[in-house]
């Protein structure tokens, strides 16, 4: 039996262009995950992610003539993602509603799990991520999840963020030393 | 290269050392960083862990439902953007016709004192002028906006 192959991107993308909805709607539904989890970094709440990510999609939708097909479909979409969740991220300030970040979850799989300590540790491990996270500026929890929970890869970073790899680099650098010292200042102790 | 660049680079060779996109011609260059600085030494070892702390960190998942439901939410907005317009559209001619039926009304109605109408008329004038007002100003702070094209 061969395998149906699926159309890349490109190829969603060019048809997407064209005006067919249903190419649009196989690249929204392979993108869906990441853009709803891209905008829970900047925005933190479930509700505001979910929203913002399919309003990008609506948007990129509107625009779709003027996007070149022979170019990454993704970066366009971040560009998009991005300004509705800065924009998202100030009003929210102005309103003055407490920003709830994310609920997170963390897997220590492969942590020593026999010690007392190494239990309390695990268990309050999420909470003091969180809250050095919601310490460090926006674009530093940006570039940080971006490469560890997300995985991509510094040059898909750079394409994402508009700027060359070796400011990749530094950006990186800059931000973990915040959520280092960040981990430190609420009583972190493990990082000797 | 002075001390201050030499670290600097030294830093972006930790970041790519932890993040396993280090180069092979750059190994070399950061274990001599490494050896002529001990507190980066430090730092990298540092970095090693917090970075095993987010790696490790996951959003908790979302039921399949949401997913399933996710590209028909989207259509939705697509096909109720397209309502709106033609609302609008619709809406828009009615608003003038209505305004062209009630000032032809008026003008022709004898029982009501020209002072009246004359209040009427500036109300309108008055709101037509406030209107096109603002649109301009929304028109023009766009064109000049330096910064609307910025990604902050």
């Amino acid at each position: 039996m061969t395998a149906i192959e699926l159309p890349d991107d490109k190829e969603l993308l060019r048809r997407s262009i064209a005006g067919d909805k249903d190419a649009f709607g196989r690249l929204v539904t392979r993108y869906m995950k990441r853009s709803y989890y891209v905008a829970r970094i900047f925005t933190g709440s479930h509700e505001d992610a979910l929203d913002i990510s399919q309003e990008a999609f609506v948007r990129l939708w509107r625009s779709i003539k003027k996007i070149d097909q022979e170019r990454d479909f993704f970066p366009y979409y971040y560009a998009i993602l991005r300004n509705l969740s800065l924009n998202s991220v100030r009003n929210t300030k102005k309103r003055a509603i407490p920003f709830s970040f994310m609920a997170l979850d963390t897997v220590n799989e492969h942590a020593d799990t026999n010690t007392a300590d190494t239990i309390a540790s695990q268990s309050e491990l999420p909470a003091l991520i969180e809250q050095a996270m919601r310490q460090i500026p926006l674009e530093d929890r940006e570039i940080i999840l971006l490469k560890d929970m997300h995985g991509y890869a510094y040059k898909e970073i750079a394409a994402l963020l508009s700027i060359p790899i070796g400011t990749v680099m530094s950006r990186l650098y800059t931000a973990r030393n915040r959520f280092k010292q960040s981990m430190k200042e609420i009583g972190y102790e493990h990082l000797e | 290269m002075s001390t201050s660049n030499e670290k600097e680079r030294a830093r972006q060779l930790i970041m790519a050392a932890i993040d396993e996109e280090l180069r092979d011609e750059d190994r070399k260059e950061l274990s001599v960083y490494l050896n002529k600085y001990p507190e980066l030494k430090q730092e990298f070892n540092e970095f090693k862990e917090l970075q095993e702390i987010t790696m490790q960190t996951k959003f908790n998942p979302l039921p399949e439902q949401v997913w399933d439901n996710y590209w028909l939410q989207v259509y939705n907005r697509l096909e109720r953007g397209i309502g709106w317009i033609l609302f609008s559209l619709g809406a828009i001619v009615l608003l003038f016709y209505g305004l062209y039926s009630m000032i032809e009304s008026i003008l022709v109605d004898i029982e009501i004192d020209w002072w009246v109408k004359l209040a009427i008329f500036s109300a309108l004038a008055g709101v037509i002028i406030l209107l096109i007002s603002v649109v301009r100003e929304k028109l023009f702070l766009h064109k000049s906006e330096r910064y609307k094209d910025i990604r902050r």
